[in-house]
């Protein structure tokens, strides 16, 4: 009795010690999870506001207990990122600066030419005018490179739903640069 | 270029996307912040080794006392139906002390203690929007699996958990804080906190029912504090205090300003009750007394504010 009284702190302690190392592994993905907003929001300052307020609600939830394992932490990291980036694209008033967004979004990288530069940008444009569904469930498979089964997770979908999404999504985006 | 080879070239441009500094310290400060409240996750792992009877006993006592005070504060002014709701409402604030079983906090409203559950009750003037938010909130709060910590309890962890970015979500800061600086000290200066707003424009200022002057005030206020100031304790304090000023008005603000001190940023009970008075005497004079001295008492745009 003694023995698994005195256990008690140190089952508390150990609780403090995981949490700690989940709040390390959650933020060594801050970069993953940054390049994620930045896609579904086309835009780079967004994604930082829209990260930071979504990693704040993340350690908040791992701090009481609402991760349970169910999933990878990495893929509930990108469910709350995504969740969180959906909820501002929803807000209207960004809603209506979406082509400002893809504009600036599309440059980012120095590297590439100028012909490429110019498909990105439309590319960018296109997953803009994408449904959010469709967008998120490309973005994650197509350019964080996600299994259509972490896919479903991230967006709590069966498998077979992001299966369509995903071919809507590429339909879509086919139209668009054929027309 | 082929849509894949499009895709192709998207996903190599984000590879090299990486988040600023700046960006990456404030995610770090989050992680360090609830560090801390892990130790408290740890303090409440003793706590639970007290005996089962201890803690029924403890839960009945203070659902007793939340319970009476209710009674007395409230009797005189319910009406049948408004007492329907009142039931329920305690109902829900037991079943939440019951699951977390530990002490509510107390807050304070004119002097007077209320139960946690009144806090997040719909107060006369709130809009039918901000009506549904609490209504989800109480909900939340009943349902979700809180566990007290040392630095927070339940209702501060579930505000916490929210981004209160909307107006009507500010009012309902507005109201805790008003209710009870010291308990949502701890929720203000962290989810506010953690959002680049709170640093980088004075869009608190434009609060609805505060008055043209009271923005300026405010504004100016905003541009006084030191960005790189504004992780570190003297920012908290300025903003901490500026926020208790702006829910006080401008008739009180300069008082609030004097008397502040690192431990006491905000405005205690006793003094929030005088000050109510105060704002009842705004309408008779021109100057009001306070505890700083008499200074000059502006009324606010549209009347002064009354959220109790």
């Amino acid at each position: 009795m003694k023995d698994a009284e005195r256990l008690k702190p140190s089952l508390s302690q150990l609780r403090a010690a995981d949490l700690a190392h989940l709040e390390r592994e959650a933020l060594a993905h801050a970069p993953q999870l940054y390049r994620l907003a930045a896609r579904l929001l086309g835009n780079a300052a967004e994604a930082e506001d829209v990260l930071q307020e979504a990693f704040a609600k993340a350690i908040s939830l791992l701090r009481i207990g609402a991760y349970r394992g169910e999933c990878a932490l990495p893929t509930w990291l990108y469910r709350v990122v995504t969740n969180a980036a959906l909820d501002r694209l929803r807000s209207a008033k960004r809603a209506q600066a979406a082509h400002q967004r893809a504009e600036n979004a599309a440059t980012e990288s120095a590297s590439t030419s100028p012909e490429a530069a110019v498909a990105l940008r439309e590319l960018v444009e296109a997953l803009s005018e994408l449904p959010e569904d469709q967008r998120a469930a490309l973005v994650l498979k197509e350019i964080h490179g996600l299994p259509a089964r972490e896919v479903a997770q991230v967006l709590e979908r069966s498998e077979g739903a992001i299966e369509q999404l995903l071919v809507r999504a590429r339909q879509t985006l086919r139209r668009r640069f054929e027309s | 270029m082929t849509l894949d080879e499009k895709l192709q070239a998207l996903r190599t441009a984000t590879q090299s996307l990486e988040p600023s500094a700046a960006l990456q310290a404030k995610l770090a400060a989050t992680v360090d912040a609830g560090t801390l409240a892990s130790t408290g996750a740890a303090a409440t792992g003793a706590q639970a080794a007290l005996p089962a009877t201890v803690k029924v006993l403890f839960v009945t006592l203070v659902l007793g006392v939340v319970g009476t005070a209710f009674y007395a504060l409230n009797r005189a002014s319910f009406s049948p139906w408004q007492w329907a709701g009142a039931a329920q409402l305690m109902a829900d604030a037991g079943t939440a002390l019951s699951s977390r079983q530990c002490p509510a906090p107390t807050y304070v409203s004119g002097g007077k203690p209320i139960p946690e559950a009144r806090v997040l009750a719909p107060w006369p003037g709130y809009a039918p929007e901000e009506r549904e938010t609490l209504k989800a909130l109480r909900h939340e709060l009943k349902s979700r699996p809180f566990t007290c910590t040392a630095q927070q309890t339940p209702l501060e962890q579930l505000l916490r958990m929210h981004v209160l970015s909307d107006a009507k979500e500010t009012r309902i800061l507005t109201r805790l804080a008003y209710l009870c600086p010291g308990a949502a000290r701890p929720f203000l200066d962290t989810a506010r906190w953690n959002s680049p707003r709170a640093c980088d424009n004075s869009d608190w200022c434009h609060y609805p029912s505060c008055s043209s002057l009271e923005e300026e005030s405010c504004a100016q206020r905003w541009a006084e504090l030191p960005a790189e100031s504004c992780g570190g304790q003297e920012g908290r304090q300025r903003l901490s205090l500026h926020l208790c000023n702006r829910l006080l008005r401008a008739d009180i603000e300069e008082a609030a300003v004097r008397s502040a001190t690192p431990d006491a940023w905000c405005l205690k009970a006793d003094v929030l009750t005088e000050l109510a008075k105060l704002r009842e005497e705004t309408q008779r004079s021109h100057h009001v007394q306070t505890d700083a001295g008499v200074v000059p008492a502006r009324v606010p745009r549209g009347g002064p504010r009354d959220e109790k």
